[in-house]
C-alpha cells in the first residue's frame, strides 16, 4: 500500500466514531422503539399530528427569518469592512466577534431587557409618538427574530469577510467603468460574487437558529413553540425518549436536507473558482 | 477597411500638468501629453513609476489632485467613471468569474440599457471580431489566458468606447503567445480607429505596439517621442539606459574644440568625441552608447579600450559579448552574426572599439542638481 | 492490505471502548464522604449550600449542592438508572409517584436519623423526611391590580386582563391551580378539558403563558405581568428583592406539596446521604431556613414558626389545605402537556 495521509486521520476519526457517530447511531436506534417493538410508530405519531408539523414549519421559517434578517445587516457590515482602512477593519472584526464571545444564556437575558415594556425599543416607539402605550416584543416572533439576529450575525459576517477580502476591488472598478452604477454593482457583481460567502453563513445561520434552545424558550415564550423544545418537553418532562429522538431525528434530517441543498447551490459552476 | 459601424469615432485624448498624490508623496507630478483621434500612444515605465497613476486618473477611477484631463475637447473632471464612456482592460482583466463570456461582453451593454436582441447581435459580433466564436457559453475560468484577454478586450470595446485603455495587457501570457495577440490587438485597433492607451513596463510591447511612447520615471514624464527617437535620441539617461541596452562609462570635460569634446574616462583612457558639447570643461559627464555600437578586435589601437572577454552569447541572429574593462567596468558589445563570424575564447584580451559619433553624453550630477 | 484488515478489528474495538467508556466517569465523581444531593435552583439551592453544608461537615461528610428542577432530576436518574448522578433527589409526591415507579429511589432507614422523631407522623414518610410544605396561592403586584379573590376572579374580573401570567402542566405549581380550576369551571380536578375551554375562551390568559415560574418571577419584576401562580417561597423571594409582591390563598383553598429528600436507588455515599438529610429536618437548619427571603414551612416540630410564615399558614391549618391527587395527576399529566403546549401555540 501506497503511503498515505491516512494515519494521521486516525485520532480524528477515533474521537468521531466514539463521540459522535456512536451516540447519533444510539439516537436514532431509539427512534424506533415503539409499544410494541421496533416501528416507525413514534415517526407516525410526530408527523402525524398537525400541531408538530406546523412546529416544524415554524422552526423552519424561523430560520430563514433569521437569514433574511441577518443577510439584511450584515452585507453592509462587510461592504463597510471591504472599504475599510486597516484599523476600522480590525475594528469591525473585534465589533463583529464580541456577541461570540459572550455566552448565550447572558446575551438571551440582555434581550429580555431589550424587549421588555420598559425595554428601550418600547421607550423610543412611544417618545417618538409611534407607539401609544408602552408594548413588550416578548414572547413574539418579532422580538425573538431580532436577538436571534443579533446573536447569529457573527455567523454570517465572518464568512462574507473571508470572501470579500479575496475580491480585489479590480472587479468593482471594471464595473464602473462598464457603466454600472453603485446598485447595479452591488446587485450583479459583489452579490453574485459574495454568494458563496452568503450560502455558508445562511447554512450556519439556519442550523444555529433551528437548534437555539435557550433563545427560543427564553424570549419566545410557551406560545412560540419550536422543534428543540419539544424534543425538550419529550426528554424533560414527559421521559418518553424514542419519542425524542424521533423528533430530534426529523430535525436533524430537515435541516441535513437544506444543508446538502445549499452546499449543491454553492457547487454550481458559476459560484465555483472564485470563492 | 473602416468600420465605422463598430466604433464610436475615436477622440483626442488630452492630459494637462497632471498630480496626484498617495498620502502627502506625490505619486505623479505635472504629466501632460495628447493622443491624437485614433492614435495609440504607450504609457512605459519601470513598476512604481506612476503610470498606472496616470491611467485610473484618466478612467476616472480616482480623482486626481490637480491637472486637466479632456476627452474629445470635453473636460472629464465632473463626469463620473461610469460615464465617461471609456473602454478598459485590466491588469488580471477582471473578467466577471459568475458571468458567461457572452455576458461579460455584454455587461457594458446592459448598463447603457441596450435593447436585449441588439445586445445579442453586438456581442456575437464581439466575439468573431476577436476569434471566440462559440465561445459564448463559457465561464473565463474554463478559458485559457490569451483566450481571457481577449475577451476583456471585446468587453472593453463593446460598448463603443472614444477612448481604450489598457493596463499591462499582456503582462500574465507567456511570451510566444504575447507577440501573436499584440498583432491581433493592433490589427483591430486599426479596423476600429479607437483611440488607444496602453500602460505597459515592456518596452519591447510598447516599441510594437504604440505609435508613440510617453516615457516616465518616479511620476515625470521624460521623454515623449516615437519607439526609434526615443531609441535613437534618448533626452535623458533614464531613458537611454530603460530603453534597449546601454553601455554606461563615467568621465570629465577634459578639452572642448570647435568639432570634437575630449572626454577623460575615469579609467584613465580619455574618449574623443566628434562633437562640440554644451558643457564646460571639468564637468563630470556620463557617456554611454549602444552594444551595437562597440566593435571588438585582436589587435590594439590608438583609440580602442582593452577589454577582457567574459562570455559570449548567441541571440539568434546576433552574437552579445560580456567584457570587463580594466578597471572592472562592464562592457557589452554585439554583433550581427554570420557564418565566418569569429567567435573568441572566454578570457581573451580584446579590444574595443566605441563608435563616438553615436556616443550620448548626459550630466553625472543627480537630477535635482540639473534644474 | 493484511495489515489494514488487522488495523480495522483493532478499529473497531477501540471504538466500543471509547463508546463504553464515554458512560464511566459519573460514576467515580462522587468517591469519598460527599453526597450529592440535587436541589431546586435559586432560593433552594442557596440555602441548603448555606446552611446545610456547615452541619452536614460537623457530621464528618461533604456536601455537594447540584441545582436541578424536580422534572430534571428524575430525567438525569432515568439516563442513568443503577449509576445515578445524585445521592438523595428533592421533590414533591408528583415527581415521587414516578420515581418510586421507575425504581429511582429507595426506602429509607428512620434509625439512621437522629431528628425523625422532632417529624409529624405526616412528614415521615417511607421514602424519605419531609422538609417542609410548599403552600401555593395567588401572587400579585398590589400597585397594578386589587387582591384576587381566587382563581374564577382572574378569569372574570376584567382587572386581571392581560396581566396574569400561567406556565404549562409540566410545573407543578401550575398543575395544582389547573386541577383547582378544573373543579371550579368542571366536574372535578381531572376535568382538564373545561380548563382548555376555559383558555380557549380568554385568548388574552393564553398570550400570558411561559415555560417556569423562574421564568414569571423575571418577567414579575420588569413589571410586564402582575398576576401569577406561585408558592409562598417565590413571594418571600421577590418581597426579598424589594418588589411590590403579595401572596394570596385562594378562596377554594391552598393547593399545597410537600418537600421531600430521597435516596437514589445506588446512592454511593449512603452515609453522606443520611447525614444531610438529618441536616435538612434539624432544628439548627430549619431555624435559618425559615427566615427571609427563604420563609421555608419548618416540619420539625420543635420550631417556632415566625410572623411572616404564620400570615401564609398556620401549623393547625396544614391539614385543611388542598393535597391533589398526583397519582391521578400522573395518569394524564403527558397528555395535558401536549394538548396545552398545541393550544398555547395556537
Amino acid at each position: 500500500m501506497k503511503a498515505s495521509g491516512f494515519p494521521y486521520v486516525i485520532p480524528m476519526l477515533l474521537l468521531s466514531v466514539a463521540f459522535f457517530a456512536t451516540p447519533l447511531a444510539v439516537l436514532v436506534g431509539f427512534s424506533f422503539i415503539g409499544p410494541e417493538g421496533l416501528s416507525l410508530h413514534n415517526y407516525a405519531r410526530f408527523l402525524g399530528d398537525a400541531f408538530n408539523y406546523r412546529v416544524l414549519i415554524n422552526t423552519a421559517k424561523l430560520g430563514l427569518q433569521t437569514i433574511v434578517s441577518t443577510t439584511l445587516l450584515g452585507v453592509p457590515i462587510a461592504l463597510l469592512y471591504w472599504h475599510s482602512g486597516k484599523t476600522a477593519r480590525q475594528i469591525i472584526i473585534f465589533l463583529t466577534l464580541i456577541p461570540m464571545l459572550t455566552s448565550n444564556v447572558v446575551r438571551t437575558f440582555a434581550w429580555i431587557v431589550i424587549l421588555g415594556r420598559q425595554g428601550p425599543i418600547s421607550e423610543t416607539f412611544v417618545a417618538l409618538g409611534l407607539a401609544e402605550r408602552p408594548f413588550s416584543l416578548m414572547s413574539t416572533e418579532l422580538g425573538l427574530v431580532m436577538a436571534m439576529c443579533q446573536i447569529d450575525l457573527p455567523l454570517i459576517i465572518l464568512p462574507l469577510v473571508a470572501i470579500l477580502s479575496r475580491i480585489p476591488v479590480t472587479y468593482t472598478e471594471a464595473a464602473q467603468v462598464s457603466g454600472a452604477g453603485p446598485w447595479r454593482i452591488l446587485v450583479t457583481v459583489l452579490l453574485p460574487m459574495m454568494l458563496p460567502g452568503l450560502l455558508a453563513g445562511w447554512i450556519l445561520v439556519f442550523a444555529s437558529t433551528s437548534a437555539s434552545f435557550v433563545t427560543q424558550a427564553v424570549i419566545g415564550g410557551a406560545r412560540n413553540v419550536y422543534v428543540p423544545q419539544l424534543i425538550y418537553r419529550e426528554v424533560g418532562t414527559l421521559f418518553d425518549w424514542p419519542m425524542a429522538s424521533a423528533i430530534a431525528v426529523v430535525l436533524l434530517l430537515s435541516t441535513g436536507i437544506l444543508l446538502v441543498a445549499m452546499t449543491m447551490i454553492s457547487r454550481h459552476r458559476r459560484l465555483v473558482g472564485h470563492a | 477597411m473602416p468600420q465605422a459601424s463598430n466604433a464610436a469615432e475615436g477622440r483626442e485624448l488630452s492630459v494637462r500638468g497632471l498630480t496626484h498624490s498617495y498620502g502627502g508623496q506625490n505619486a505623479i507630478s505635472d504629466i501632460s501629453f495628447e493622443i491624437k483621434a485614433g492614435e495609440i500612444v504607450a504609457l512605459l515605465g519601470p513598476s512604481g513609476c506612476g503610470k498606472s497613476t496616470v491611467l485610473r486618473a484618466i478612467a476616472g477611477l480616482i480623482q486626481p489632485k490637480s491637472g486637466l484631463i479632456q476627452l474629445g475637447g470635453q473636460d472629464l473632471a465632473n463626469v463620473s467613471a461610469r460615464a465617461r464612456g471609456i473602454g478598459m482592460v485590466f491588469q488580471n482583466y477582471a473578467l466577471f468569474p459568475h458571468l458567461t463570456v457572452a455576458e461579460n461582453i455584454a455587461y457594458p451593454l446592459a448598463c447603457q440599457k441596450v435593447a436585449r436582441t441588439e445586445r445579442r447581435e453586438r456581442v456575437e459580433e464581439m466575439l468573431s471580431l476577436v476569434q471566440l466564436k462559440g465561445f459564448g457559453n463559457r465561464l473565463p475560468r474554463e478559458l485559457s489566458g490569451g483566450q481571457q484577454q481577449r475577451v476583456a478586450v471585446a468587453r472593453a470595446i463593446a460598448g463603443r468606447p472614444s477612448l481604450l485603455l489598457l493596463d499591462e495587457p499582456f503582462g500574465a501570457l507567456d511570451r510566444a503567445l504575447r507577440f501573436d495577440l499584440q498583432v491581433e490587438l493592433l490589427h483591430l485597433q486599426k479596423t476600429l480607429g479607437i483611440t488607444t492607451l496602453i500602460v505597459t513596463h515592456d518596452q519591447e510591447e510598447a516599441q510594437s505596439l504604440a505609435g508613440r511612447l510617453v516615457l516616465m520615471n518616479k511620476g515625470n514624464v521624460e521623454q515623449i517621442d516615437t519607439p526609434m527617437a526615443v531609441y535613437d535620441r534618448p533626452k535623458t539617461l533614464f531613458v537611454n539606459t530603460f530603453i534597449g541596452q546601454a553601455n554606461v562609462l563615467h568621465g570629465k570635460v577634459d578639452r572642448l574644440e570647435a568639432e570634437a569634446t575630449t572626454i577623460a574616462l575615469t579609467n584613465g583612457k580619455a574618449l574623443v568625441l566628434p562633437r562640440r558639447l554644451n558643457f564646460t570643461t571639468g564637468s563630470t559627464v556620463t557617456i554611454t552608447f549602444r552594444p551595437e555600437d562597440v566593435r571588438l578586435s585582436a589587435t590594439p589601437s590608438a583609440s580602442a579600450l582593452p577589454a577582457r572577454l567574459t562570455v559570449s552569447v548567441p541571440l539568434g541572429p546576433t552574437l552579445v559579448h560580456d567584457l570587463l574593462l580594466e578597471d572592472g567596468t562592464n562592457l557589452r558589445a554585439s554583433e550581427v552574426r554570420g557564418p565566418s563570424t569569429f567567435i573568441p575564447e572566454p578570457g581573451a584580451q580584446l579590444f574595443a572599439e566605441i563608435d563616438t559619433m553615436r556616443c550620448h553624453a548626459f550630466p553625472s550630477e543627480p537630477e535635482a542638481f540639473r534644474e | 492490505m493484511q495489515d489494514f484488515n488487522i488495523t480495522r478489528r483493532h478499529f473497531g474495538l477501540l471504538a466500543a471502548g471509547a463508546a463504553a467508556a464515554a458512560t464511566v466517569p459519573f460514576a467515580a465523581r462522587a468517591a469519598g464522604g460527599t453526597a450529592v444531593a440535587a436541589t431546586f435552583p435559586g432560593n433552594w439551592e442557596d440555602g441548603y449550600r448555606s446552611v446545610l453544608t456547615p452541619l452536614v461537615k460537623a457530621a464528618g461528610f461533604d456536601l455537594t449542592v447540584a441545582p436541578a428542577m424536580a422534572q430534571d432530576q428524575l430525567a438525569k436518574v432515568m439516563a442513568s438508572p443503577g449509576n445515578p448522578p445524585y445521592d438523595t433527589l428533592l421533590m414533591s409526591p408528583g415527581q415521587m409517584a414516578v420515581a418510586v415507579e421507575n425504581d429511582l429511589i429507595q426506602k429509607i432507614d428512620p434509625s439512621k436519623l437522629k431528628n425523625w422523631g422532632m417529624l409529624d407522623p405526616a412528614f415521615q414518610g417511607e421514602y424519605g423526611p419531609t422538609v417542609t410544605v410548599e403552600v401555593n396561592g395567588i401572587a400579585y403586584n398590589p400597585d397594578l391590580v386589587p387582591a384576587p379573590k381566587g382563581y374564577r376572579d382572574l378569569f372574570e374580573n376584567p382587572a386581571y386582563k392581560g396581566l396574569v401570567s400561567w406556565t404549562g402542566f409540566a410545573s407543578n405549581t401550575g398543575v395544582m391551580a389547573y386541577t383547582e380550576i378544573a373543579k371550579i369551571f368542571g366536574s372535578g380536578p381531572t376535568d382538564m378539558d373545561a380548563v382548555f375551554k376555559l383558555f380557549k375562551d380568554h385568548p388574552e390568559h393564553i398570550k400570558g403563558v411561559v415555560a417556569s415560574t423562574n421564568h414569571q418571577m423575571t418577567l414579575f419584576q420588569q413589571g410586564e405581568i402582575a398576576v401569577f401562580m406561585c408558592s409562598t417561597g417565590n413571594v418571600a423571594k421577590l418581597k426579598a428583592l424589594g418588589l411590590k409582591a403579595e401572596f394570596v390563598q385562594p378562596e377554594t383553598g391552598s393547593p399545597a406539596a410537600p418537600v421531600n429528600i430521597h435516596l437514589t436507588k445506588g446512592a454511593k455515599n449512603v452515609d453522606a446521604a443520611y447525614a444531610y438529610m438529618d441536616a435538612a429536618i434539624s432544628k439548627a437548619a430549619q431555624d435559618q431556613l425559615k427566615m427571609p427571603p427563604r420563609e421555608m414551612f419548618p416540619t420539625n416540630k420543635d420550631v417556632e414558626l415566625t410572623p411572616g410564615i404564620e400570615a401564609y399558614v398556620k401549623r393547625e391549618q396544614l391539614a385543611s389545605l388542598v393535597y391533589p391527587d398526583w397519582a391521578a395527576i400522573n395518569k394524564n399529566r403527558a397528555e395535558w402537556i401536549r394538548q396545552f403546549d398545541a393550544l398555547v401555540a395556537g
